[in-house]
Formats: C-alpha cells, structure tokens, sequence
C-alpha cells in the first residue's frame, strides 16, 4: 500500500539530495517538550563540523525547533499517473528530515525506501506472475498428454534447473548493451527472472497433473464428451491451485532477492530511480557500514519483507492442507 | 438388434518390457433395450474393454460397431460416440469432480453438445434429478456431502442427462451398502425400460448379474471363454471356469486353484480340469445351443 | 455352558470432533468351538466390536462395559496382559492383507518377527521348517518364494492365506476374521472360507466372523449377532435369523439380501 501511494508517503521525491546534508545521520523524533509544553513531534535541525580527520559530523542544533507536521506541502507527484497532488503524510518545513538518515548525495533514505518499494515488490509480483503462470499451463499440458511431448518437455525442464540461476541471470542480463533506459532494464529484469523460475513449479505441476488424470472423475469429464483442453483448464488444474498458492508465496522472496542482487552488483535498476538492491550498493565496503550504518535499512526491510511472505506461504500452506478435516 | 458389436477387439499394454495383453481378440455385443452382462475376476480386462469401448484407449486390433457405424479410429467419432454412450463408474464420489457442485457438473454435462442457459438448464438438470430419485435440495451440495447411493443416483443422472442410447455399467454397485444396492437396482431397471435403454453391466459379482443380465459374457485374462442367454447358462454352465466360479459363488470351491494366464494356448491351460494335450491350440467358438457360445475343444 | 468370550454392556464412543457413538450396550457370548458370525451394514459397528474386544481401539476412544475372557476384564488390562492375548490367545484376521503388512519388510522377516515374541517358539531350532508347514497349512505351496517376497509381489489371495497362517501360528482360541474376504474376487473367497472350516476342524479355535455378506453367514456360521447402527438388534442361529427374523431392522436385511439372489 505503502509502495503503491509512494508519493503520499515519502517526505522527499527520490532523487532529491540536498549535498549540504550528506550522510546525515537519522534524525531522532522528539516527541515531548517540557519547556513549551508541546506534544507534537519535532526535530531539531542539523550542526554540521567538520572534524580534523575531514569527516562531517552532525548534531542536533538545539537552537530551533522545527514541528513536524501532518498532510504538509511538498513537492509534486501524480497518483496513478493521473491525479496531481502535493500533500504528503508528513513533513517539515525549513529543514529537512531525515528520519532514517541520508545517503552520500543527501537523499532521504525512508522516502527511497518507499519508492524502492515500489520497483522491488512489484518485480517480484509480475515475475512470480508470469513464471508460475508459464509453469503451470506447460505443467499441466505437459502431464496431461504425456508420450513424447512430456519426455522432451521435461527434459527441457531439467536442463533449465541445471544451471544455477544467479549465474544465468547475470549472463542474460550482461548479454543486453548495459545502457537501457531504466524502463527497459525494469521490464528486462523481470522478462529474465520469469525465465529462470518457471522450470521447477512446471515439474510440479506436470507431476500432480500426471496423477490427476487418471481419477475417476477426469475419466468421467472424458467420457461425457469434453475436449481435452476444457479437461486441463477445469478440472486438473484447479487441483494443484492450492499447491500453486503456496509455492507462489513462498517464491516471491527468490524474485526480490533476484532484483536485489543484480541491481547490487549494478546490473539492474540504476540510478537514480531507488530499489533496495541498488540502495544496498552503497552499504558496501567496512568505512560506510561502520560510519553510516543507517545504510543497511534496505537490507533489513528485505529481510522482514522475506519473512513475511514466508510465513504467509507457511500459513496458508496449513489452512489449505487438504487433509484437514475442517477443509473437508 | 446389436446396438454395439466388437470383432477381435484387442488392447495390449506394454509393462517394463512385457506385453499384457488385457483384451485379447474379444467378440461381444450389446443387445438392443437388454441388459448385457460382462462376468469376470479382477485382472481379467473387462475395464479395460469398457475403456475401449468409450475410446479412451485406441484399440490394437479388430474393430468397434456402433449403431451399424465403425468407431474403430474413435477420434474421427469423437462425438458420435459421446453422444450414445455413457457410463457410470464404480466409486460415486469420486467419479464426480469434488470441486463442483451436484448443479456444475450436470450443467457442464448438458453444455458439452449444446449450448444452453442457466435457466433452461436448470428445468433438464432438476428433471434428470427426479429421474433418478433425486430432489433439488441436492442441487448445490458437493459430492463428499453426499451418501454413496445419492452420489451414484447424480453419477446415473449425469450419464442419461443427454439421452444416450448405452449406458456402461462398470460395478456400479460394489462400493456401495446392500439397501443401497437394491435400491439403484431398481432405479436402473426403471429406467432401462423408461428412457429405453440398453445396457452393459460389468460385475465381478454373479450372483448379482443373475439377477440383472439377460445375455451374459463371462470374461478370463483378456478372452471370452463362455457366453449365452441368462437363463441357458445357469442351467447348462459348459466352461471349466464358468462351472468354477459358479462353485465358487455358493462357497462350493475348496481346491488350491490359482489365478493366472497361461503362455500360449487356452487361457484357462494349467488351471483346468478336463486339460488335453490339444489344449495348446487355442479353441474357437462353439454354438452348443442357439445362442451359447463356449470357447473349449472339449465340450 | 461357560462362554469362551463375554461381551457385558460394551459401549463405544470415538473421540475426535464430533463424539461418534460407535456401539451402544452390547452384549453377547462366543462359545467355545462355534462360528459366531457378526453382521450388519457399513457403519453398523462391526470392526469397532472387533478392536475393542482387543482393545486396539485409537487412543482417546471411551469405553464402558466389559469385555470378559478367563475371567478377566481385556479393557482394564495392562500392557503385559495385552501381549499375552494379542496374537497369542486372540488373534485377528483383516480386511485389506496389503495393509497389514509393512510393505517394506519381506513375508517372511514378518513370520521370525511375529513368531519371535512367543519365547517358546524362539528356541525352537527348525523355526523355518514350522513356518513352511504353516504356509502349506493355509494353501500357500511355492513356500520359499513366498517368504522371500515382498507384499506388493504377491496377490491378495496369497497375502491374506499368509496373513492366516501367522494368525494360527500361535494356536489361538479365537480367530476374529473382520471381513477378511471383502475385497478379493470370488474364486479366492471361496478357497479362504473353506480353508478357515478346515483349519478350525483340525485346530480346533473358535471363530468370530465379521461380514456383511448374509451368503457367508449361510455358509460358515451357526449362530449369527446382527447389529443395526451400533447396537445389538437381534442374536440368534442362523437358520432362525433367515426363517423368522424378530426385529425390523433384521427383515429388511434379509430381505435385501434376498432380492438380490435368485
């Protein structure tokens, strides 16, 4: 939701870096003021020093406060490309606040963070979408019909889960001039991990399908004069959804981190458009983790995003169990 | 007066190397508005030729006749087919898909060869219901809600919903209770004799088949060895294994007599008791009275 | 004349979402040397009667009653009693011989394993020739090939002879047979029934046979307790069960049967 209305969320577009502020620490988040007797959040603004060994070093300037406030002004976004609005859920006026810190050009990292969200998440979805959609409907086929078709498809298959994916990934990506537009690389991206997934839920598929068509009541939809394809559509494929539904969930972790890595290592998403994994690129190297670990954010966001889906995957693996007597 | 005539029809199925051959040259038919019976223990190839015979498996060898036309090559009669015969499986609730309701798979069965709405359907669909001893409370129960003998009466309604001419019984009546069994008894013969149907009921049971058949086949390993009128054959059983499993049907057969199929010759060589050295060649059919065929050359 | 085996009042109820009323006060008596047959419907309690009288009931199901056999009670025996009846005194026959043995271990490590708790038996030294003779006993003659097969490579026939064999290896009292001709073809139906009256004859144990095939009952049993939706409805011989049935639910049982033979 979050990614979806990134505009609404984001304090600062996410390549707007006021160098003035580079590597700014987060900002804490006061809440009470016992002088002023205030209960709205504040920050205060930035000191900048710069230290003998030519380090920037930032503490509060306590001289003046600056209220953090709901549904301010800020910069222009559209929501779904169509409605042009300027309200954002929070902000400051005056300064700026950074309350996961800023990256070397000054970039607010939360509001990165948000638009990365953006692109991360949804390449995940559209290429567990596409690979399971690809996998299940040669799956299914492939088992239904069986002979020869299925000993040449499935020996595709294997050849496919053969070679290690991030390898193949990177091949694919490298073999494109590596100055795409950013749309183009995002569409590619998720064109080559589509690719790579489907082979394994395929397998599957064509294995439940193998023993699906000879129950009884597939012999029956036979018998009463379906065609095969209605067969395939109606009645064996609607069996392995609820294994489908698990596997997807529990996939979408593999695309993001696919994303992740390749747009880490500088093959993916460039700048300045943000995704977690090129966000990430910059926490590389001892100096930057140790002096701004607030660079790391991306990599625990991935982290909880991964859990989540995991133990949605996990739960709805349960609930969908078809051994459960309340199912029943 | 054949509605459904097999010549030779054979099926051979290739096993790690071995080839079964589950029905092997089988010469039966279907009368008009009877009941023809197929008797025979389990290994013995009678589903097998039912499979044949509804074209899920292409035939091997001889031919298939329906209605005086040769379904042999069953996909350029896929329709043909479809149209006239159908079949009612043995185990009800799983022969329905447990995803649907009674309501879908009735109205998927109607629209299979025309294209109808919802509300007419529903009128055919609740007809067919009553028809086969059904009220609409049923209409949109799943089938694992449903008791065995209601999810045989829906499978019977779904087979007749688009008025064939034969219906395949394949055990129709073995997963189910004996009240339950007497009951979808009389509802097929009921409807044998309303919507004038022919039928083909499979059975392992004979006691049962002396009940309901009028021309029995009586089916060993793959080949016919013994066929006739009902009434005929009970009281002049002729093949070894017909007399065996009569024995065996009042609880009579003590011996250590063991299934199997023999190599080459007679399918019931090694098992029989009147065996001669002539066995080795395989034996035709013998008219013995007007319409009993035994397959034996010592009869 | 003293009952081999006294069932007082059983009631049986399976725990497990809704509370399943398998037998409802039950009561009835086996003698020694009879066939007693056990009939009803699907559902009607049967193999629940059969597993009580062994206790070999899923843990949680309640019991009430008294299952009386020399004199004590097996539903309040502790494990060391139970594994003196289970297989030794009482042994039991079932429906689907595929399921009883484990399909990972060849017919005949079943026999050493099964023999091997009878500690008399275990320092007999020629335990294969015993074993052989009990498989010729039950009909089985290529004796050695089937000891070194496999469940799955053998027919049902065959399994449920073997499975009869290490039943009456122990010489037990009683033989419960639950259904245990239910799912083969007729042919070998036949051969077992008879093979159960000739091994009875020359062991001399006393059968409790469950079915709902009145055809059986003909032919094997002398006195017959038919059970209707878990309780007892009617007990009495066999001839009288078929001549002059008392309770409803007992006529309509025959006379389904009887519609459905000529």
């Amino acid at each position: 939701m979050t990614a979806i209305f990134a505009g609404f969320f984001s304090p600062y577009r996410y390549d707007d870096g006021d160098i003035a502020y580079r590597w700014a620490p987060p900002a804490k988040l006061h809440f009470i003021n016992v002088q002023k007797k205030i209960f709205r959040p504040y920050v205060y603004g930035y000191k900048v020093k710069v230290d003998r060994y030519y380090r920037r070093v930032y503490s509060e300037d306590r001289s003046r406060i600056y209220p953090v406030k709901l549904f301010v002004k800020g910069f222009r976004y559209k929501i779904f490309g169509i409605f042009s609005v300027n309200r954002h859920l929070f902000g400051t006026q005056g300064t700026r606040i950074y309350l996961l810190g800023a990256d070397l050009k000054g970039r607010d990292i939360l509001s990165r963070l948000i638009y990365g969200a953006r692109i991360s998440l949804s390449i995940g979805l559209i290429g567990v979408t596409i690979s399971f959609v690809i996998g299940i409907i040669v799956g299914g086929i492939s088992g239904y019909f069986g002979g020869w078709a299925d000993n040449i498809t499935m020996r595709i298959v294997e050849m496919m889960m053969m070679v290690p994916g991030f390898y193949l990934m990177l091949a694919l990506r490298a073999s494109f001039p590596p100055d795409f537009s950013s749309a183009q690389v995002y569409f590619l991206i998720v064109v080559i991990l589509s690719f790579i997934g489907w082979a394994s839920i395929a397998r599957v598929i064509r294995g439940m399908a193998l023993s699906l068509k000879e129950r009884e009541f597939v012999l029956a939809a036979k018998a009463i004069g379906l065609s095969n394809f209605k067969i395939i559509m109606r009645h064996i494929l609607p069996h392995t959804f609820s294994y489908a539904v698990v596997a997807v969930f529990l996939s979408i972790p593999g695309y993001i981190i696919g994303e992740a890595a390749l747009s880490l290592l500088g093959l993916g998403i460039q700048e300045p458009q943000a995704s977690w994994g090129n966000m990430l690129a910059l926490a590389q190297g001892i100096v930057n983790i140790k002096l701004y670990p607030w660079v790391l954010t991306p990599g625990v966001i991935i982290v909880i995003t991964t859990s989540c889906f995991n133990i949605i995957g996990e739960a709805l693996r349960d609930v969908l169990d078809p051994k459960r007597k309340v199912f029943q | 007066m054949n509605i459904v005539e097999t010549k030779g029809l054979k099926k051979y199925f290739k096993r790690k190397k071995q080839l079964i051959k589950a029905v092997d040259g089988v010469d039966i038919f279907i009368k008009k508005k009877q009941v023809t019976a197929l008797v025979g223990e389990s290994g013995c190839g009678k589903t097998t030729l039912a499979k044949t015979l509804l074209g899920f498996y292409n035939a091997d060898g001889g031919r298939i006749i329906l209605e005086d036309k040769d379904i042999t090559r069953i996909r350029e009669n896929y329709s043909f087919v479809r149209e006239r015969i159908q079949i009612v499986f043995q185990n009800p609730s799983l022969s329905i898909d447990p995803r649907y309701t009674v309501f879908r798979t009735l109205l998927e069965t109607l629209r299979v060869f025309k294209k109808v709405s919802i509300e007419m359907a529903k009128g055919t669909i609740i007809d067919f219901l009553n028809k086969a001893g059904l009220d609409e409370t049923c209409l949109y129960l799943y089938p694992h809600q449903l008791s065995g003998g209601q999810a045989q009466r829906v499978s019977i309604a779904r087979a007749l919903i688009n008025n064939p001419r034969v219906v395949i019984l394949d055990e129709p009546t073995s997963n189910l209770d004996v009240s339950t069994t007497v009951k979808i008894i009389d509802l097929l013969a009921e409807l044998k004799d309303k919507e004038s149907l022919s039928y083909f009921f499979i059975s392992h049971n004979l006691k049962l088949i002396a009940k309901v058949a009028d021309y029995i086949f009586v089916m060993y390993y793959g080949k016919i060895v013994e066929c006739g009128p009902k009434d005929i054959l009970y009281r002049n059983p002729l093949h070894p294994y017909t007399k065996l499993l009569i024995e065996a049907s009042e609880y009579k057969l003590k011996s250590a007599y063991i299934q199997g199929k023999s190599k080459e010759g007679c399918v019931f060589r090694g098992r029989c008791a009147i065996e001669k050295p002539h066995c080795e060649v395989e034996p035709e059919a013998k008219e013995v009275e007007p319409g009993h065929f035994v397959f034996c050359h010592y009869i | 004349m003293k009952p081999l085996l006294s069932v007082n009042n059983l009631s049986v109820a399976y725990a497990g979402g809704r509370i399943k009323e398998a037998l409802k006060n039950a009561s009835f008596k086996l003698y020694k040397g009879e066939i007693l047959g056990i009939v009803g419907e699907s559902g009607s309690g049967k193999t629940t009667l059969a597993s009580s009288i062994l206790n070999i009931l899923p843990s949680g199901t309640k019991k009430e009653g008294e299952v009386i056999f020399e004199g004590r009670n097996i539903l309040k025996m502790n494990d060391k009693e139970l594994r003196n009846i289970r297989g030794n005194r009482i042994s039991i026959v079932f429906q689907e011989p595929a399921a009883s043995f484990n399909p990972v271990l060849t017919v005949g490590y079943h026999f050493l394993e099964f023999m091997g708790k009878n500690s008399a038996m275990n320092k007999r030294e020629n335990k294969g020739r015993i074993i052989e003779d009990l498989l010729r006993k039950s009909g089985i003659y290529d004796t050695k090939r089937v000891l070194k097969s496999y469940p799955h490579e053998l027919s049902g026939g065959q399994l449920q002879r073997a499975m009869i064999a290490l039943a009456i290896s122990s010489n037990p009292d009683i033989l419960i047979a639950d259904e245990p001709t239910s799912s083969l073809d007729v042919t070998v139906e036949s051969q077992i029934v008879n093979l159960l009256l000739e091994l009875r004859k020359e062991l001399g144990f006393t059968i409790l046979f469950i079915t709902h095939n009145l055809g059986l009952v003909k032919v094997l049993c002398n006195r017959v307790v038919f059970l209707y939706r878990g309780e007892v409805k009617e007990i009495t011989d066999t001839k009288s069960l078929f001549l002059r049935p008392k309770h409803e639910s007992t006529k309509v049982f025959i006379n389904d049967y009887l519609r459905l033979v000529s």
